[in-house]
Formats: C-alpha cells, structure tokens, sequence
C-alpha cells in the first residue's frame, strides 16, 4: 500500500513569506476563489481538459476505434505503424489503435471503481475509528500498521492469491490497498477535527453523533479527499498495469494496455515498436492524473505553486555618510514591497525613518501586522522572498547597510548588531545541540576553534543565567523550557558584544514571571556591554519600564516618535492615544477592557490619506484623502489641534 | 540508541506476528484445499483424510496456527508445491538476485534523488528546478516495467551493450554480474528516485523556511553552514521516512522488473506461487519480503535516531 503513500504526505509548497498575499487583491468571496484559482493555474486546466478528452474516448471507444479490437489477422502480425494501422499490429495481428483506445475503457474503468470503492469503505472505517476512538481505534490501527508492512504490490498479490485472478479480483484488491490508506487520512483528520470548538459547540447543543460526524466533520475532508483521489487514480491504474503484465490482472485477450506491454515483452525484439503505443498511454493518464492532484492542492490548501518575481532592490549610490558617534542606527525612508497577484506590488513598510542612540533602548510598537518586525528585518537585510526592500537607508557605523553586499552584512550580522526572537525554541535548531547553535556567530566572527568556541558559549550561558551552564551546551532545543532558551538565544545574539541588540517580541511567548526576568537580563546586558537594544513589542507597560525613546507604527508607517516619557503622557497622534487607552490598568470604571475598534487592515487594503483614519475618532473629511506626511514626528494632519489624552 | 533499536525491534516482531496472523488467516480463506492440491482430483477419501491427517489438517485451528507459527521460527515454511523443495531453500537460492536488483535499486534512486531533490529545494524556481521537477514529474508516471521493456530493446537487443534477460551470478564475475543488473536496476530504480527527488525538494525549502533558519542567519552564521549542516540535516529528518517507504516498494516493484529481464528472483517465486496455487510459497515469500520492509523500517528508525533527537527514548 505504500506504492503512493509518499504523494500522499507531500509537503506542500512552503509559503512564499512570512506574509500571506493575497491571489486576488479585491478579496473576491471565496466561492469564486476556487474557480478564479483554477483558471490562474492553466496546467491544472489544461489537464482537467485533457482527462475530459480521455473519458470521452473512453466512452466513445467503438465509434472511435477502426477495427474491431479483438478480430485477429495473422497474416499482418506484428506490423509497424501503417496507413491502414496507424499504430501497428499486434502478435495475433490486431489493430493496436483500437486497443490502445478500448484499453482506456479498462484503465478508467478499474481505476475509477477501485478508488471510489476504496473512498466509500475507507471514509467510512476512518470516520468511525476516528470518532469513536479507543479500542475500536487501537485494534483497527494495529491492522493497517500490519497491512502497511506490506509494500502495496505484494498486498495485492496475497488477495489475488485468495480471491482469484481477473479483473474484478484484480479492482478489488487494488481497492483494498486504497481504502487502507483513505482510513489512515480520514482518521487523522477526525481526530484533529474532533478537538476543534466547533465540535464541541454542536456536541453542547445536543446535536447527535452521526449528525455531527455527517454534518459537521465530514466537509472538512472533502478537500483532502479529492486531492488523494486524483493522485490514487494515477497510482491505481499503474499498479493494475503491473497485475495484467504479470498475468494476474485482465484476461490476456482483453484490450487492456498493461497486457498489451505483456505481449510486447516477447515480440518487442521482433517488432521494438509494439511496446511503445501502451506505454505512453499509461505514462500520459498516469501524469495528467498526478498533475491534477497537484494543482487541486494547491487550490485546496491555497498555497499557489506558481511563483511571482522576486524583488529586486535598485542599485543605489550610498548616501553620503554623516559620522555621528552618538547615533548607532539610523533607517531612513526605509520601503519594502512585496509582489501581488498580477504583477501589481505591495508597499508593506512605507517610509519608515528611525534613529537609535547609542546605550538607549528604543520601543517599536503597534498592533500585529503594523510592520515591526519587517522594519527589523529589512534593517538587516533579511526581508523574506520574494519580497525586497526598494528605498531608503540604513546607516550603521558608517555606511549604508542595504548598499552593503551580502558578504559583508554576513559580517555584521551576529558581530556588530545581534537578533532575538519571538518564539526561542523554534529559533533553534531542533537537530543540533544548543552550545554548537550559541557557537555559531563565535566561530564566524572571531575564528575561534569549535573548543574554545564551546569554552565561550559556556561562558555565555551562565552569564544569561541558565544554570549548569556546560552541561547544557550538549542539551536540545526541545529539552529547555520557554525562559531557558530565550536566555540561550540572548546568548548567542550577544555573544560578540554586539553594539545593537534587535529584540523582536522576546517575551510575548513566556510566563508573566519569566517575562520580567529576562527584561531584567537584557537591562543588565545593556549596561554591561554598553549596547543600544531596539524592543519591538506590542506592549506598553514594557515599553514603559525599559524603554528610553520609541516609535509607534501603524499599517507599514511610523506615526509618532519621541521619548517614552511625552508620547505616554501627551500623545500626539490618534492611535497612539488609542494605543495607551487600550491598556487594561486604564480599564474604566464600569470594568470593560477598552479596545480599538477594527484592526489593522492588510496591506493590500489600506486606504488613502491617512490609514488610521476609518478607526479614529477625531477623523475629519479631510483626513480620508491627500497626503499625510510625517511632520515633527506625528503622522496626523490634525495634529495639535486635538486634545489627546496620555496616561498620567 | 541501543533502548530505540531494542524497542524498535520489539515492535517489529509484534508487526511480523500480526502480519503472520494475516497470512495464515489468508489461507483459511483461501477456497483452494490443501489436499485437492496434494493429491489431484485423483485420491479416494480415505487417502484424502489420510492426507489431511499427515498436513495436520485435521487439528483445531489455533494448534494449527501454533504449530504453523513455531515451524515458521525455525525456519521451516513447509513444503513447496510446484517446486517440491522445502520453501525455506527455494527463497534463500533467489535471495541473491532479489539483493542484487534491489539493492542496487534502492542505492541507484537515494543517489539520484537525493541529489536531484536537494539541488533543486536549494535552487528553487530557478531554471534547473524547473527542469527537475518536470523530470520528477515524468519519473512519477513512468511505468518501470515499460521503461524496462525499452532500456531492453535499446541497449540491449539493438546496441548490444548488455545482456537484454537472464541473470549472470557473482561467483562468475563482478563485471558480468553488473552489467546483467544495470538496466533493470535502473529502470527499477526511476520511480523511487523520482519520489525521493520530489520530497527532498519539498523538505529543502519547508527547512529553508524555518524560524531558526531566520536566527542563525541574523546572527551571522556563514550561508553555507546554514544551508549544508542546518538546513540539509533538518530535511533528512523529513526525506528518511520516504526512503523507508521506497525501500519497500521498490522490493514490490522488483517484481515485474524480474519478469522483464527474467531474472529468478524472490518476485518470479511469488507470481508462480500465486498463478500455481501455492499457498506455502505465497506464505513464506510474503513473510521474507515483510522482514526485509521490516528491516528496512528498523534501518530508517535508527538513522532517524542517529539524526533527530527528540526521536530517542530517553
């Protein structure tokens, strides 16, 4: 059964980018996404097409067909292609066309009643074990574990052996092979499905069981299941040719292509052409039936294989560089644009300017999707395919880094500015120890040997506080909790005694308790290394504690900067005032938690004039439409006019 | 390691049990009566009981099924029908070819597709991508036996380069040994590879795509160790369980291989087994090849162990 079991699990194709771009930027409803998706993927067209065109043959095989497909005439045998057969004949000297055309009458034939017999049982036994569980479940996988150690071909031979040879023999246990691996998926998607909110609500509303698994899990598997389907169809039909080859399938005088390789074994030294008819037609169903399972796919899981060009940064003389030792970093008119559906761009960070002072920590902040952790990204070049950064500057110690080759940014990154994460343990890793993974930026930037690296790294983690510091080294990603491995990843970001430190979310991910701890670490780190660090976080009480200056951004643009302590008590944008009322200790008296209506819209939805505007409450008609240029660090054309109000 | 491989060993001879259980169970379904099989049509019911008697037929089921199990482990699968030898000799005097074109198989497609896949998951929707996935998709839907058929008719009948059927031992040389093996290998060998290629592909860049890809770059780690002791390892941990399953189906597959080259393998055993109505030989050739996609499972599981941590029992 495992002749296909691989297309089964393939991966599917992994997303351009950390961003999900849309295929259609006007957000068509999705029922006609489907179809929108289909005809933006031709291939999977062309073969849904081209199947038609061999059903129909299938169906009109005898007005098709020139000769009767089983009438022999020996004295023509084993002739090569003719005008009067276009194809050849056979040893008994039939019409090779006519039963290259009758054979996809059994190749469609079998193939379709196999893999939908397999659909109809295997849905069903999966649904069943799935929902029921326990020992149902147990005993039933136990059996199609032992019946998948059985490669699939060799399975199909042990049922023939019992049932008999022939077609239907042959379709069922083919049938039988399938309907094992639909149990395996069915069953893996109702157990997933089982523990959903959905489940449970139609359970509490009293819903019966088989109404639940009909009704509410079963169109969750109608995807998958016709994705399997396609690709089991091509597979079903190679493994029946291989039965009718080996004798074991079709009845030899039966037009049917995998006999018809059979027969071409013995004569093909007589006549080389009479296996190549049959052939290709095995190989071609075979592939428009994988093609279309793959491109389904991807229009079932939305993941578009067809690819958009990358962007690419122009070339771009480097700005004349102004040496100022109190400044560290400074973005300036920073743009990044990602590719849309056609040929159209999306802007996802806008001009985004910030400076970083030497020794300050500076807070970045906004809801999700503002641009926080793009603008970090793109400062260190590493803005994810096929997006690119496309204006600006980002000067650090004296030239530009988006001017910088990538050599050099290698020599930098690690070395002169260190990065933390949001998620520590799937920043590392998982295959390779911790102390080799801290090593890394060691062994690039100051060439030290692996021991001395491993020496220093130690060094490191007991410096971040992990404690058993050299034990741990050879310990696994999986094996430290949340707070360790933040501690770990911090380790490794400074390890050469960086001059800024990017912190993107490194807390949202841990306890309250470890939270504090590791803002007080990076606290100690700063003093002690003299760094400057740039939090990106969405949290204001953080920003409150550790931060000297910061930037609030919304939808790709920094709307207001100034130090912590201003923009805190007299903000002078909207959203930064909305921002700071959001906060739950400023929960008014009839204990509501406030919130922000709305949320950030995505970026190919943002509107014009200023992108707050449909969310703000001191929005004016002026406000929909015109330019909204950052002026004296606000990003509001109605700034000082309004009286905002800060946290005291 | 050594509790992983003993836990999985375990397991495996629980599977084996199972799949025993299946076969017997097989044979009980089976409309064809021993006896009959036997003794022809010809025999009087006396000797037809008397038969019965000798195959211990005539004992409940589960001390057959004991018994049948406990010659199993010893080795002794009963008798072959059409072949009159003890199974047990019948299959170890075909092991050598079945090792031989499956092994090389097997070996022939990691290469291949490995290379391929890795190339391309590195390379991806460039130029040289885009021609091996349209290989892969090609080696995907291509019938082996048919390519089979082809390699024959042109490398062998027509170039006279290799033998076009038959098997040439070891013991009578290791050049005609391989050149015997080459064409079926290979065409043995493009649909694993094909499948290999097209999972590695896709491990490569779901690897590329990880958020510790993202960090050992940002802090400075060199591309090419990110790209050949990251992000190479991480895709082996999902690329091994495919070979695993291609190991067991290119032993399937051997089998009409065999018949294209007409080599005498375990495969050509199991089709006569099957078109002569031999039960023992069905039985014991089903179990040997249950071992070896047992066995080669075990190998998966250890090297996946050997990869991957979070595998070990600890």
């Amino acid at each position: 059964m495992s002749l296909d079991a691989p297309l089964m699990t393939a991966p599917a194709p992994a997303p351009a980018a950390t961003i999900v771009m849309p295929d259609d930027a006007a957000g068509a409803p999705a029922r006609h996404g489907i179809w929108r998706r289909l005809v933006a993927q031709p291939m999977t067209l062309i073969c849904l097409i081209l199947l038609g065109a061999f059903a129909l043959v299938a169906i009109f095989a005898p007005w098709l067909a020139p000769y009767d497909p089983t009438s022999t005439n020996t004295p023509i045998r084993l002739r090569g292609p003719s005008a009067a057969h276009w194809l050849g004949t056979d040893s008994l000297g039939r019409d090779v066309l006519s039963r290259v055309i009758y054979g996809s009458r059994l190749a469609l034939g079998t193939s379709i009643a196999s893999v939908s017999l397999a659909v109809v049982v295997g849905t069903a036994i999966g649904l069943f074990i799935g929902y029921r569980g326990g020992m149902w479940d147990r005993v039933a996988m136990r059996i199609v574990d032992a019946m998948q150690s059985i490669p699939a071909l060799v399975f199909a031979f042990a049922i023939i052996a019992v049932i008999g040879r022939g077609l239907v023999p042959a379709t069922l246990a083919v049938s039988l092979i399938f309907s094992i691996m639909y149990i395996r998926i069915t069953r893996g998607i109702v157990l997933r499905e089982r523990e959903q909110l959905y489940v449970d609500a139609a359970r509490v509303a009293g819903l019966s069981t088989p109404r639940i698994v009909f009704r509410e899990i079963l169109p969750n598997l109608a995807g998958p299941l016709i994705v399997e389907s396609s690709i089991h169809l091509g597979s079903a039909q190679l493994i029946i040719a291989m039965l009718s080859f080996l004798g074991l399938g079709v009845d030899a005088d039966a037009p049917d292509w995998g006999g018809m390789l059979s027969d071409a074994r013995i004569y093909q030294a007589i006549q080389p052409f009479i296996s190549v008819p049959s052939g290709v037609a095995i190989t071609l169903s075979v592939l428009l039936f994988n093609m279309l399972g793959d491109g389904l796919r991807d229009i079932v899981t939305g993941t578009g294989s067809h690819t958009r060009a990358r962007i690419r940064p122009p070339h771009r003389p480097a700005p004349a560089t102004v040496v100022n030792d109190a400044i560290v970093l400074q973005a300036s008119g920073l743009c990044v644009d990602f590719p849309g559906g056609d040929k159209s761009t999306f802007r996802i960070l806008d001009n985004v300017g910030l400076t970083l002072r030497r020794g300050e920590t500076f807070g970045l902040v906004g809801e999700s999707g503002s641009g926080k952790s793009m603008t970090a990204l793109a400062m260190l070049g590493l803005v994810p395919s096929p997006g690119g950064v496309t204006a600006g500057s980002v000067m650090f110690g004296g030239r530009d880094l988006l001017a910088a080759s990538e050599a050099e940014l290698a020599r930098i990154r690690g070395n002169a500015i260190g990065m933390i994460f949001q998620d520590p343990i799937a920043a590392f890793s998982p295959v390779h120890a911790i102390g080799r993974q801290i090593a890394e930026p060691l062994r690039a930037h100051r060439g030290l040997s692996a021991r001395a690296a491993q020496d220093r790294a130690a060094e490191l983690l007991d410096r971040v506080g992990v404690p058993n510091a050299r034990r741990r080294l050879d310990d696994y990603p999986h094996q430290f909790s949340g707070g360790m491995a933040q501690r770990a990843m911090i380790a490794m970001a400074i390890a050469c005694e960086p001059r800024l430190l990017i912190a993107d979310e490194p807390t949202t991910a841990l306890d309250v308790t470890i939270q504090a701890q590791v803002l007080d670490l990076l606290e100690d780190l700063k003093s002690e290394f003299g760094m400057a660090i740039l939090l990106i976080t969405h949290d204001l009480g953080m920003v409150a504690e550790t931060c000297d200056r910061m930037a609030v951004m919304y939808a790709g643009q920094v709307v207001e900067t100034g130090d912590v302590a201003t923009v805190f008590t007299s903000p002078r944008h909207p959203y930064s005032e909305a921002l700071m009322s959001a906060r739950p200790r400023n929960r008014p008296a009839d204990g509501r938690l406030p919130t922000i209506e709305g949320r950030v819209p995505l970026p190919w939805a943002w509107p014009d004039g200023c992108r707050f505007h449909p969310r703000c409450r001191h929005a004016v008609s002026a406000c929909q439409s015109g330019p909204n240029p950052l002026v004296a660090d606000v990003r509001c054309i109605r700034r000082g006019e309004l009286a905002l109000r800060g946290i005291a | 390691m050594q509790k992983l491989i003993f836990y999985r060993l375990l397991s495996s001879f629980g599977v084996l049990f199972l799949v025993a259980t299946l076969l017997f169970a097989l044979v009980q379904l089976s409309p064809i009566d021993p006896v009959t099989l036997a003794l022809g049509d010809a025999g009087t019911p006396e000797q037809q009981a008397a038969k019965r008697h000798e195959l211990g037929l005539d004992r409940a089921l589960p001390v057959q099924f004991v018994s049948w199990l406990g010659a199993a482990l010893t080795g002794d699968l009963g008798k072959s029908h059409i072949h009159g030898a003890p199974v047990i000799e019948e299959l170890l005097s075909r092991l050598p070819v079945t090792f031989g074109l499956v092994g090389g198989a097997i070996l022939l497609s990691i290469v291949i597709g490995l290379l391929a896949g890795v190339y391309a998951g590195f390379r991806a929707d460039s130029v040289v991508d885009r021609a091996i996935t349209f290989l892969v998709s090609i080696g995907l839907a291509l019938p082996g036996f048919w390519l089979g058929l082809l390699f024959a008719s042109a490398f062998a009948v027509s170039l006279r380069w290799f033998p076009a059927i038959g098997y040439t031992p070891l013991s009578e040389g290791l050049g005609g040994w391989l050149r015997g093996l080459a064409l079926p290998c290979t065409a043995l060998a493009i649909h694993a590879a094909a499948v290999i290629a097209r999972h590695a592909r896709g491990a490569i860049i779901e690897s590329s795509n990880a958020s510790y890809v993202q960090a050992l770059r940002a802090n400075g780690t060199p591309e090419r160790l990110i790209r050949f002791q990251y992000i190479l390892k991480n895709a082996m941990t999902l690329i091994l369980p495919i070979i695993g399953i291609e190991m067991a189906v290119t032993l399937a597959t051997s089998v009409v291989i065999e018949k294209v080259f007409a080599l005498p393998g375990i495969g050509t055993l199991l089709v006569e087994s099957i078109v002569h109505n031999d039960l023992p030989l069905l039985q014991g050739s089903v179990l040997l090849v249950a071992c070896f996609v047992l066995l080669a499972n075990l190998l998966i599981d250890v090297a996946l162990g050997l990869i991957n941590p979070r595998v070990r029992p600890s």
